[in-house]
C-alpha cells in the first residue's frame, strides 16, 4: 500500500490498513488520531508541524521528517511510549509540565524494546524516563532541561527497572541527573552530560559498561553505588565542581575496573567509600589521569583492596587524601612492578627502566592536618601552609606517618588513550578542556599550570621591564624591585646518597639567556627542576622575588616551560591544544598572532599527530608562551630535532630573546649555545665549574681528546651503560663507541670497561679538538 | 617551629567549633543544593525528602533520603537525640516521632528507598492506598538501618 494521508484514511475508516503500512501525517493533521488508526508494525511518518502530546499504545515506528514538534504546552508528559517495540525518531519534543511529584517528562517509556533515537527534547522537566523498559535504546538524542535551579529540575534521563538498556551518543545539558537504578547489563557509551547535578548516577546496576562518555561541568561527574562488576573506561570527567565535586564517586562497589579515564579539574578526582564492600572483592584503578583536581583520589580510611597502577597524578592540590586522616596501607600502589606517576616525585631512574629507584612517599604535613581538620583547607597555597611544610622538614618530629608508599613510581606518565574529544554540539571551551587534558605531561609535570591570570598580561611580548610590571604575589603586596629574574642561593639537592647539586648559586638577569652545560648527571635538569620549585631542595630559589617554595604559584606564573620529552594529545588540532592549555592555565587563549609568530598559523587546523617534530617543538613553545610569561625555561629544546628544525627553533628563540624574554635552557650543542646564550654555566658533578661567556666554552672544550673504543656488537650496549654511569658521554659508531675525555684521562674509559668485564677489542685516540658533547 | 605553632593552635580552635549551625530546639539549617548528605555524600536538593538528626552533643547530620537517615546511626554507631523529617507533601519539618512514615517502593526518592513522611494518619493511609507500600512506626523506621535498601541484586 502506498503512503497516504492519515486523515483521508481516517475518513474512510481505513478498512484496508494492515500491519506494516506506512501512514503520513502532515503539518495540519491530527497525530493522535493517526496513532489510533495505525496498527502494530505500522510506520507513522510525520512531516513537520506542531502536534499535541501523544500516547503510543501500539508497536509503531514514529518517524519525523523536517523536525516535527510535539509540544506539551507546559503541562504533563509530552510523549508516552507504552507499547513494546515502539520507536520515536526525528522529533522535537518540548514543553513538559513542571511537576516533580508527577514526574512530568518529555518522553516516558513504559514498555520493553523501545527505541528513542535522534530526537531533540527541549524544555522538559524530566527528559527521557524509562521504567520497566528492558532492552530499550536511547541514542543520538539532544536533551536540554528547563532553565530552573538544579534542585527543581527533573532527571535528564532516568532508567528504572530496565535491564539491558543502551544509552549511546546522547548530548545532555541542564538536567538534574542521569539516573540508572535497579537495572542490570546497561551500556552507557559516548554520551556527553554537562551542566547537571550528577552526570551519571548508578545504583543497583550490576554489570554495566561506561565508556567514552564526557561528564563536564556537573556537580558530580559519575556516582557509582551498590553495584558490582562495573567497567568504566576512556571517559573524560572534567570540571565537576559542585559542593562535593567528585569526578567519580564510589560507594559500596565491588569488582570494579576503572581504566584509561581522565579525571581533571574536579574538586576530587575520585572518591572511594567502602569500596570494595566484600572481603574477596577488589577495585582497580589503572592508567587513569588525575590532573588539576583539588584532590586526586580521596579515600575513607576504611577503604581496602584498591589497586592503583600506572595512573598519572599530575598537579593535583593533593594527589591522595585520606578523609578523616590515617594511612592507606591496605591498598596497593603498584602492580606487577609498575606504580604510578607522581608529578612531585623527586627520585631518579638510574637504570632507565622507567621506574624510579626510590619509593614515592606521600607525607605532607599540611595535607595531614587539613584532612583531619577540613577547615584548614582554606589555607592551601598560602604562606601558612608553606610554613607548615617548612617546619616539617626542619623538625622531623612533626612529620606525619606517610599516607602511602609507591615502591615503583613511574618517571613518565602513561597517557590514557581513546578518551573522547567532545562533540561539536558542546561549548568550545569545554570540548577542548576535557580532551586536551589528556595531553598532560609536557606542560604540567613541572607544575606550570597557572591557577590565575597574570596580574598584568597583555597580548604583546614582554619587553624590557615586563617582569617588574607582572609582579604581585598577592594584591597589595609589593615585591622587591630587582632586575634579577632568577636567583639561586646555595641550592643543594641529594637523591639518596647521590649529590645531584652542590651549593649552586647564580643569578639570571632580566632579558638574559643562560645555558646550562655539562655531562649526563652533571645536574642540569636537576637545576631546572629546583628552579621550577617542583622538587624539594636545600637553599633558596626566587623568581623575580617570589620564593618558588613559599610562593610557588606566583613564581611559576612567571614561567613558561618546554620539557625535553613532549606529550600531546594527537587527536587535538594545534588551535584546540592552545585553547585547552589556555583554559588549564586560566589565561587568554593564544590568538592568530601567536600562531603566526611561532610559524604555526598554516597548521592551526592540523591534528598534532600530523605535525613534524620541529612543529611539535614549536607548539610546545607556543604553549609555554600562553599567558605571556617573561621567563622561558627549556630543557634540551632541540634534542630530538633534525638540523633544519634545530636551526629554525634556535632562530625563533633568538627572536623571543630579542623581544625581552629571559631564557634559561640546557643544551649539548655548542652552536645553539653560541647563538643564544649570553652566559654558560658549566656543571660538573653538581657543582658550578665555570660561569663563562659562550665564546669561552669552545676554548674549554677544545682541550678534550676523542677515544674510539672498538667493541663486539653485543657488548656495545653494556659498555655504553658503564661509561654513562661513570659520567662520560659515549656516542655509538659503526665499530663501537667514541667518547670525549680529558687528555690526561684517556685510560679511564678503558679501565672502566675492563673492570666491568666488558670485552674491548681495541681502542685508539683519533684526534683532539672540540668536544661533540652529549647529555 | 615558631610559624607552626599559630597554625596548630588555629587547627585546634577550629576543631573545637561545632559544625552546621545546629539548633538544639529545632531542625538544623539545610542548604539545599549545597550540603552533602552525611551518609552518601550526595547533594541534598529536595526539601520534601530531606531529613536530619541531632546527636546528644547537638551536632547535626543531614540526609537527602530517609533511608540514609536510618542507616547512618547504625553504620556509625552514633546516638540520636532528635530526628527531623519533612512532610512529603507540605514540605514542613516534622519531628520524627510525630510523623507518619510510609515505605512505598514505587515512590522515587533520591536514594531509591521509597521512604517518605507525612504529618497525619489520613494522608499517610491515602498515600499507601495510592502508591502501595506500608506504614511504619517510628521505631520500625529507625530499626531499618541499611535494610532500607534491598539486598543487592534484588528489586525492592
Amino acid at each position: 500500500m502506498r503512503p497516504r494521508d492519515a486523515l483521508l484514511l481516517l475518513a474512510l475508516l481505513a478498512p484496508a490498513a494492515r500491519a506494516g503500512d506506512t501512514w503520513t501525517v502532515g503539518p495540519g493533521d491530527d497525530l493522535a488520531r493517526a496513532l489510533e488508526a495505525a496498527e502494530d508494525g505500522d510506520t507513522v511518518v510525520v512531516d513537520g508541524g506542531v502536534h499535541a502530546p501523544v500516547v503510543v499504545t501500539r508497536r509503531l515506528a514514529l518517524e519525523g521528517r523536517g523536525w516535527p514538534v510535539i509540544d506539551g504546552g507546559g503541562r504533563g508528559t509530552v510523549v508516552k511510549l507504552a507499547a513494546a517495540g515502539a520507536s520515536l525518531r526525528g522529533f522535537v519534543v518540548r514543553g513538559s509540565g513542571s511537576s516533580l511529584d508527577d514526574e512530568n517528562s518529555g518522553i516516558t517509556v513504559a514498555a520493553p524494546d523501545v527505541r528513542v533515537e535522534g530526537n531533540r527534547v527541549e524544555e522538559a522537566l524530566f527528559g527521557v524516563s524509562l521504567a520497566h523498559a528492558r532492552g530499550s535504546v536511547v541514542a543520538d538524542n539532544v536533551i536540554t532541561g528547563k532553565a530552573l535551579d538544579v534542585a527543581r529540575r527533573g532527571d535528564a534521563i532516568r532508567v528504572w527497572y530496565s535491564d539491558d538498556v543502551r544509552l549511546e551518543r546522547n548530548v545532555v545539558t541542564r538536567g538534574r541527573d542521569v539516573v540508572l537504578w535497579y537495572s542490570a547489563h546497561l551500556t552507557v557509551a559516548d554520551n556527553e552530560v554537562t551542566d547537571g547535578r550528577y552526570g551519571l548516577h548508578f545504583m543497583y546496576t550490576d554489570d554495566a559498561d561506561i565508556q567514552r562518555n564526557r561528564l563536564v561541568g556537573n556537580s558530580v561527574g559519575v556516582y557509582l553505588m551498590y553495584s558490582r562488576r562495573l567497567r568504566m573506561s576512556h571517559n573524560a570527567v572534567v570540571g565537576n565542581r559542585g559542593p562535593s565535586g567528585f569526578g567519580l564517586g564510589l560507594k559500596d562497589m565491588d569488582e570494579c575496573d576503572v581504566t584509561d579515564n581522565v579525571f581533571a579539574d574536579n574538586r576530587v578526582g575520585a572518591y572511594v567509600d567502602n569500596s570494595p564492600r566484600e572481603a574477596q572483592s577488589f577495585l582497580i584503578f589503572r592508567r587513569n589521569l588525575f590532573a588539576g583536581n583539588d584532590t586526586g583520589v580521596a579515600l575513607l580510611p576504611s577503604v581496602r583492596k584498591n589497586t592503583y597502577s600506572e595512573n598519572a597524578f599530575v598537579d593535583n592540590g593533593e594527589h591522595v587524601g585520606v578523609l578523616g586522616g590515617g594511612t592507606l596501607g591496605a591498598n596497593a600502589w603498584s602492580d606487577g612492578g609498575r606504580g604510578n606517576f607522581w608529578s612531585d616525585y623527586a627520585g631518579y631512574d638510574r637504570d632507565g627502566d622507567g621506574v624510579g629507584d626510590v619509593p614515592y612517599r606521600s607525607e605532607r604535613l599540611f595535607e595531614h592536618l587539613a584532612q583531619r581538620h577540613p577547615e584548614l583547607k582554606l589555607f592551601v597555597y598560602t604562606p601558612a601552609a608553606n610554613a607548615v611544610e617548612l617546619a616539617a622538614r626542619a623538625v622531623p618530629l612533626v612529620r606525619p606517618q606517610p599516607k602511602l608508599l609507591d615502591d615503583a613510581p613511574l618517571v613518565a606518565p602513561v597517557v590514557p588513550a581513546g578518551v573522547p574529544r567532545g562533540a561539536a554540539t558542546a561549548g568550545a571551551p569545554l570540548v577542548l578542556s576535557s580532551a586536551g587534558l589528556v595531553a598532560l605531561a609536557a606542560l604540567v609535570i613541572f607544575g606550570v599550570s597557572h591557577r590565575g591570570p597574570p596580574a598584568c598580561s597583555g597580548g604583546t611580548p614582554a619587553g624590557p621591564g615586563a617582569i617588574l610590571r607582572r609582579r604581585g604575589r598577592t594584591a597589595g603586596t609589593p615585591v622587591a624591585v630587582s632586575s634579577d629574574v632568577v636567583n639561586l642561593e646555595a641550592v643543594t639537592k641529594r637523591f639518596g646518597q647521590a649529590l645531584a647539586l652542590d651549593g649552586l648559586t647564580l643569578t639570571v638577569r632580566q632579558g638574559e639567556a643562560l645555558a646550562f652545560w655539562g655531562a649526563n648527571g652533571a645536574g642540569k635538569t636537576t637545576a631546572l627542576r629546583c628552579l621550577l620549585g617542583v622538587i624539594p631542595f636545600q637553599g633558596r630559589v626566587t623568581l623575580a622575588g617570589h620564593d618558588v617554595r613559599r610562593a610557588g604559584k606566583a613564581a611559576r606564573r612567571l614561567v613558561g616551560f618546554v620539557p625535553q620529552e613532549l606529550t600531546f594529545h594527537d587527536d587535538l588540532t594545534v588551535r584546540e591544544s592552545l585553547a585547552f592549555y589556555a583554559r588549564l592555565k586560566r589565561v587568554p587563549a593564544g590568538d592568530d598572532a601567536l600562531l603566526a609568530r611561532l610559524g604555526l598559523a598554516e597548521h592551526a587546523h592540523k591534528a598534532v599527530r600530523e605535525l613534524s617534530g620541529g612543529l611539535k617543538q614549536r607548539l610546545a613553545v607556543a604553549l609555554a608562551l600562553l599567558g605571556d610569561p617573561p621567563l622561558l625555561v627549556l630543557d634540551e629544546p632541540t634534542a630530538n630535532l633534525d638540523a633544519p628544525a634545530r636551526a629554525s627553533l634556535v632562530a625563533l628563540l633568538a627572536e623571543l630573546k630579542a623581544a625581552g624574554k629571559t631564557l634559561v635552557f640546557t643544551s649539548h650543542r655548542l652552536e645553539e649555545v653560541l647563538a643564544l646564550a649570553d652566559r654558560v654555566v658549566l656543571l660538573e658533578g653538581g657543582r658550578l665549574a665555570a660561569d663563562v661567556p659562550p665564546r669561552d666554552l669552545g676554548e674549554r672544550l677544545r682541550a678534550h681528546a676523542t677515544l674510539h673504543l672498538l667493541l663486539p656488537p653485543l657488548a656495545v650496549e653494556r659498555a655504553e651503560a658503564v661509561l654513562v654511569d661513570a659520567g662520560l658521554l659515549p656516542t655509538r659508531t659503526g665499530a663501537g663507541l667514541s667518547v670525549e675525555v680529558d687528555p690526561a684521562e684517556k685510560g679511564r674509559p678503558i679501565a672502566l670497561l675492563v673492570n666491568a668485564g666488558v670485552p674491548l677489542a681495541d681502542f685508539e685516540v683519533a684526534r683532539t679538538g672540540a668536544a661533540a658533547g652529549r647529555s | 617551629m615558631r610559624l607552626l605553632f599559630p597554625l596548630v593552635a588555629l587547627t585546634l580552635a577550629l576543631a573545637g567549633c561545632p559544625r552546621g549551625g545546629a539548633r538544639q530546639d529545632g531542625p538544623p539549617d539545610v542548604r539545599y543544593g549545597v550540603d552533602p548528605c552525611d551518609r552518601c555524600q550526595m547533594i541534598v536538593s529536595e526539601e520534601r525528602f530531606a531529613a536530619a538528626y541531632l546527636t546528644p552533643s547537638g551536632a547535626a547530620r543531614r540526609f537527602d533520603d530517609l533511608g540514609c537517615l536510618t542507616a547512618h546511626p547504625q553504620e556509625r554507631a552514633e546516638l540520636v537525640a532528635e530526628v527531623w523529617v519533612h512532610d512529603h507533601e507540605t514540605r514542613a519539618w516534622l519531628r520524627g516521632r510525630d510523623a507518619w512514615l510510609v515505605r512505598a517502593p514505587d515512590l522515587i526518592t533520591p536514594m531509591g528507598t521509597g521512604l517518605v513522611a507525612v504529618s497525619d494518619e489520613a494522608r499517610a493511609r491515602a498515600l499507601v492506598a495510592r502508591a502501595g507500600g506500608e506504614l511504619l512506626t517510628f521505631e520500625a523506621f529507625m530499626a531499618l538501618g541499611p535494610r532500607a535498601w534491598p539486598a543487592r541484586g534484588e528489586a525492592p
